[in-house]
C-alpha cells in the first residue's frame, strides 16, 4: 500500500504533465490557423488596397493628361 | 489514499477544463480568421468596384483630381475603413493566439471577443454600404 501511494505522489506532477501535453497533440491535430497565415493575411488586405489605389491613381492621370 | 486520489483527480480535471477553454477559444478565432478571409474575398472586389466606377463617372465629367470627386473620395475612405478593421480584426486574432500560448485565459477570451465583434462590424459596415 506504502508503495502505491508512493508512486501516485511521484506520479502526480508527470499526470498533469502528461494531460497537458496531450491536449496540446490534439489542438495541433486540429491545424487551427497560424501566426504565418495571420501575416498573410494583414499582406493581403495592405496589398488589396494599394493595388486598388494605384490602378484609380491612373484612371485620374490618364484623364488628366488627355485633357492636357 | 483517498487525500492522493482527491489530488490526482482533481489534476486531471483541472488539465482537462484548461484544454476545454483552450479548444473553445481556439475555435472561436480559426472562425474569426476564416470569416475574415471570406470578407476580404468577397468584398474587396466589390468595393474596388464601387471605387473605380466612381473614378470614371467623374473623369467622364470632366472631374480629373481624384481629391474633387466625392464620390470618389467616400467610396475610398469606406474601403480604407474596412481594411483597416480587417486589420485590426486579424490582429486581435493574434492577440489571442498569443495568449493562448501563455496560458492567459483572461487575455485570449477578451481577444476573442473582440475579433468576433469585429467581424460582425465589418458585416454591418458592409451591409450598410450595400457591399455584402
Amino acid at each position: 500500500m506504502a508503495t502505491v501511494l508512493m508512486i501516485i505522489e511521484k506520479a502526480l506532477p508527470y499526470a498533469s504533465a502528461l494531460v497537458k501535453f496531450l491536449s496540446l497533440a490534439v489542438k495541433a491535430g486540429n491545424s487551427s490557423v497560424s501566426k504565418e497565415d495571420i501575416e498573410q493575411e494583414i499582406a493581403a488586405i495592405r496589398s488589396w488596397v494599394e493595388d486598388a489605389e494605384m490602378q484609380e491613381a491612373d484612371i485620374f492621370a490618364r484623364a488628366s493628361s488627355d485633357d492636357g | 489514499m483517498k487525500h492522493y486520489l482527491i489530488s490526482f483527480v482533481t489534476v486531471v480535471l483541472l488539465a482537462a477544463s484548461c484544454a476545454g477553454w483552450q479548444g473553445k477559444i481556439e475555435s472561436g478565432l480559426d472562425y474569426a480568421h476564416e470569416a475574415g478571409v471570406a470578407i476580404r474575398e468577397a468584398g474587396a472586389p466589390l468595393l474596388n468596384q464601387k471605387c473605380k466606377e466612381a473614378a470614371y463617372s467623374c473623369v467622364e465629367r470632366g472631374i480629373t483630381d481624384p481629391a474633387d470627386c466625392t464620390t470618389y473620395v467616400d467610396c475610398v475612405r469606406v474601403r480604407s475603413v474596412i481594411a483597416k478593421s480587417l486589420i485590426a480584426l486579424q490582429q486581435a486574432i493574434m492577440d489571442g493566439k498569443t495568449a493562448l500560448a501563455i496560458d492567459d485565459a483572461g487575455s485570449a477570451e477578451a481577444a476573442t471577443a473582440r475579433a468576433l465583434e469585429l467581424v460582425y462590424l465589418i458585416r454591418k459596415q458592409l451591409m450598410e454600404h450595400g457591399v455584402l
